[in-house]
């Protein structure tokens, strides 16, 4: 009896003193054999990025809303993004003229595609807008208000997703050549299964993958952005009822003398809040006739030629050269354009008109042009940059 | 046994990242005493097999061994967007013991501590996987009696379980939450401490041996932890006391 005795006192100490290390689990996302294919070709994280979509409260509060981002569906359009198989020469992707660190923009004032072939448009900074799918509407395949390109032509995401790689000066693929592609290469078959299931790929499902990556883009992080959270005036794209606003957040003084003066001046097309635009496409007196026909050519219609894109201007520091054609490469060359040659085309918008139907010249003196920079500079949001869940994914 | 067909009916939807085992009430009363049994069973929403024996390799001295293989059935009505046939479940518990035991009039009190280790493995569907490892420190306080035909037994199994190592899909936080959060809370606690509660009924013939045993969790807190609580078994299996006894005869 004594030995049980014993027996049964060591094993009340082995119960309660026993290790009492925390148990060692590890979340992952991918299966050990699928984390061995990513590793070879890819530095995606274990635990996966979310890519869910909250826009600012002064953006909410105007009706702006981003479409529910599918993280699955982001991360493999993320890798398609960066995917340089996927153009003709394997040498450009779309993030070779839409690079993160400019804003998703390109420096050269016409993009290069495959085999050094040149576009002929400036590439558009995908980060120019505060998110894409609540600028371009929240449907993701569907129609939409705002339509895509400089030029207007793409309805939908896909439809410009299909457009860029189909391009023969951008990609140059066939969208079956895309498919088969992504098919063949391992690194895409875990992304898949978890996106859609299973390992099969489509022309749509690339199409929808890249559209998820593309819509969780959100740029809304720029020190304008604090400013309109916390502005207790009403700012909406059209304006604001101030005439002059006194106050907002921590802008300096030149920085609110560009506000105001941004609104005054630029944000009748630009928008105010940088939310949506006011104006679909419009002509802003580049040249007095455009060999460029612009939304002219899509619509044919007599009051879209030589009109183009308004887009806003988030990140627009960051996103020269600027204009359609990448004419200007500063932004007091545009801010030149604006103060004292605008020409007077035959769709030239209206803001830009005078009452008697000349041509507007702001002739802005040197001081309201670092001002309208300096705030331009406000629409920098540097966390977008920075973002890795946005980066190039491969090694 | 409608009280237990009445459980295993009313038990919750999920899969179980614990499932108690038959709890052995050895009835031991000299050298040489050995019983080895095998069985099946069926609990909240899984079924198990098991091998469990005991030995006294001296008088008053025992060693236990109990192997404990289980499989869960996800049954259709649960709170998932997968169907129950996508899912499944298994675990599996190993573990030895060693006791002292006191004979008395036609019983016999014993007394085991035991280690052992094990896993349960979850899949949720689409390939969402779960496997969560642990060992089990017990000490176990029994009381057996014989009749002529029959054994009964009783048995309080106090359980330290430790949970070591795992893996976790993180798509389960998505698809399915609350299992995500029961796994959460036993990576928080890490270790568990309740009893089980053990109960035992066997016939004998000659040397065979027919026992039910009915297995249960008493502390309701482990529930948020997706425990199954109850377990109720029939094994078979041989009793060396009886083979010597018809030598002897």
């Amino acid at each position: 009896m004594r030995k049980i005795g014993i027996f049964f006192a060591f094993t009340v100490l082995l119960l309660a003193f026993a290790c009492k290390e925390k148990a060692d689990i590890t979340y992952f996302y991918y299966s050990p054999e699928e984390t061995a294919v990513l590793n070879q070709s890819l530095n995606l994280p274990e635990e996966p990025d979310h890519y869910a979509v909250s826009l600012p409260a002064h953006l909410q509060k105007v009706g702006l809303t981003a479409r529910p981002v599918e993280r699955d569906k982001a991360i493999l359009g993320r890798v398609l993004f960066y995917d340089k198989k996927l153009s003709k020469d394997g040498k450009i992707s779309c993030a070779s003229c839409h690079k993160q660190e400019i804003g998703f923009s390109d420096d050269k004032a016409v993009s290069t595609g495959v085999f050094d072939r040149a576009g002929t448009r400036n590439s558009i900074a995908l980060a120019s807008v505060a998110n894409f799918s609540a600028y371009y509407g929240t449907d993701l395949n569907g129609p939409s208000g705002i339509r895509f390109f400089w030029d207007n032509r793409a309805e939908t995401a896909a439809d410009q997703n299909r457009a860029s790689l189909t391009n023969p000066d951008e990609m140059d693929m066939h969208m079956a050549e895309v498919a088969q592609m992504v098919q063949s290469l391992p690194y895409y078959q875990p992304l898949l299964k978890k996106a859609f299931g299973d390992g099969n790929i489509s022309q749509d499902r690339v199409n929808e993958a890249i559209a998820n990556f593309i819509n969780s883009l959100g740029s809304f992080n720029s020190r304008f952005d604090d400013a309109a959270n916390t502005y207790d005036g009403f700012l909406n794209s059209f304006g604001t009822n101030s005439s002059n606003i006194t106050a907002f957040g921590d802008f300096n003084a030149s920085e609110l003398r560009g506000l105001n003066q941004y609104i005054s001046d630029c944000a009748g097309c630009h928008s105010a809040n940088s939310g949506r635009p006011i104006l679909f496409n419009s002509s802003n007196g580049l040249d007095e006739t455009s060999a460029d026909r612009g939304v002219g050519k899509v619509t044919n219609f007599n009051q879209d030629e030589g009109t183009f894109k308004v887009p806003t201007l988030r990140n627009i520091t960051l996103t020269a050269p600027y204009m359609h054609d990448g004419r200007f490469s500063t932004l007091y060359e545009v801010l030149d354009h604006y103060s004292t040659n605008v020409k007077n085309t035959p769709n030239l918008g209206s803001l830009l008109k005078n009452a008697n139907g000349t041509a507007k010249q702001f002739n802005y003196t040197q001081g309201e042009k670092d001002d309208l920079v300096a705030f331009l500079s406000t629409l920098k949001d540097q966390k977008l940059i920075d973002d890795k869940r946005y980066s190039d994914p491969f090694k | 046994m409608k009280y237990i067909f009445l459980l295993l009916c009313c038990a919750s939807c999920t899969h179980h990242y614990y499932a108690p085992n038959t709890v052995q009430t050895p009835y031991l009363t000299e050298q040489h005493d050995a019983t080895i049994l095998g069985g099946v069973g069926s609990g909240d929403e899984f079924s198990g097999s098991e091998i469990h024996a005991v030995y006294s390799p001296i008088k008053h001295v025992a060693v236990m061994f109990n192997y404990f293989n289980v499989k869960s059935k996800v049954s259709e009505n649960a709170q998932t967007s997968v169907s129950a046939s996508q899912q499944s479940g298994n675990g599996r518990l190993t573990e030895f013991a060693l006791g002292g035991y006191l004979p008395f009039a036609n019983g016999s009190a014993s007394i085991f501590g035991g280690y052992g280790k094990g896993f349960a493995k979850n899949n949720y569907g689409a390939d969402i996987l779960t496997n969560l490892r642990f060992e089990r420190t017990f000490i176990q306080p029994t009381i057996a009696f014989r009749y002529a035909w029959a054994d009964v037994g009783m048995a309080i199994r106090i359980n330290r379980l430790r949970y070591l190592d795992g893996t976790v899909d993180l798509r389960l936080s998505a698809d399915h939450a609350d299992e995500f959060e029961a796994i959460k809370a036993i990576e928080e606690k890490t270790t568990i401490v309740f009893p089980e509660l053990g109960l035992s009924f066997g016939a004998r013939y000659r040397l065979l041996m027919l026992k039910f045993h009915l297995s249960m969790l008493t502390d309701t807190s482990v529930e948020s932890l997706h425990f199954a609580r109850t377990y109720a078994g029939m094994s078979f299996g041989i009793n060396i006391q009886d083979i010597k006894k018809s030598k002897n005869d």
